[in-house]
């Protein structure tokens, strides 16, 4: 089963969202089948992205889940449920990376390295002459994908939730500060380094 | 891209590229790229590499994480039981 669309950070519960974490909270095991199989994709990718591990970001997904559904009578719909969902997911996977720092290490698959150096070149491009860029080719770019996969591995993992949540889950600033409970020009702030960082790192792949 | 910028430019620019600026910011960075059009070059790069990571995609979730889940809650069901 596919994850449903989702607006994160929405600030209100729907009835069938609210009505869905009444019966897990009486301890109806098919509602958590449920809620489970509704977030496990975003909330998956996302630690991926910041753990770099399929098998440990299987692992923490699980712990989120463990986690909420534990808590779910602590959460009083004050933030969206993705938020709250979200905001525990980052701090397991934050721990994880502090606790393991194996990221960076990684090898990566064989056929992920078949055209990089063509892909490093058209980065180099893109970056020199960025006005030349269409979006539409770079999202269909697999080779670029590779590259920006194992830059953002390359970034500390404080720098590395803030891309992610940002440009891959395409949250606002205001969501992002709900998340890791900062204040809105500190998210300006950590962005715009952590983009910074990682235009550095990829210029030193190039 | 941004070794010679102040930071809080910078900011403004990853604001506006994210569509996070209010208007006045954005009066803002529109008269200092008046000023300084190297800073449309900032611009599009941080537009690059936005396309970037965005095109990195997104992953399904494996099937087991419910089974895994599951067990787990009726296991600390189990434990928790007089």
């Amino acid at each position: 089963m596919r994850s449903e669309s989702l607006q994160p950070g929405t600030s209100s519960l729907g009835r069938d969202e609210a009505r869905l974490l009444a019966r897990c909270r009486q301890g109806d095991v098919a509602a958590m089948e449920t809620l489970v199989l509704r977030y496990q994709d975003r909330l998956y990718n996302a630690i991926l992205r910041i753990c770099g591990d399929p098998e440990d970001a299987a692992e923490l997904t699980q712990d989120t889940f463990v986690k909420v559904i534990e808590a779910l009578d602590r959460f009083r719909g004050k933030s969206s449920f993705y938020t709250w969902a979200f905001r525990i997911a980052i701090n397991l996977a934050l721990n994880h990376c502090q606790r393991r720092r194996r990221i960076g290490q990684r090898s990566l698959d064989a056929d992920e390295d078949q055209g990089r150096s063509e892909a490093s070149e058209r980065l180099r491009d893109l970056l020199s002459d960025p006005g030349s860029a269409d979006p539409a080719v770079v999202a269909q770019d697999r080779e670029l994908q590779v590259l920006a996969r194992r830059a953002l591995l390359e970034l500390d993992e404080q720098q590395r939730v803030m891309i992610v949540l940002r440009d891959i889950e395409g949250m606002s600033y205001a969501q992002i500060a709900e998340v890791l409970d900062i204040e809105l020009g500190t998210v300006r702030s950590r962005l715009s380094r952590a983009r910074e960082a990682l235009r550095r790192v990829l210029e030193s792949m190039i | 891209m941004s070794d010679r910028i102040d930071p809080e430019v910078l900011e403004l620019v990853n604001a506006l590229a994210d569509g996070q600026i209010s208007q006045s910011e954005r009066a803002r960075l529109e008269r200092l790229i008046e000023r300084d059009p190297g800073l449309m070059k900032v611009l599009k790069q941080v537009q690059v590499l936005r396309s970037v990571v965005g095109a990195i995609g997104h992953e399904q979730a494996p099937s087991h994480i419910w089974a895994g889940v599951r067990d787990r809650i009726e296991r600390d069901s189990l434990i928790g039981q007089p």
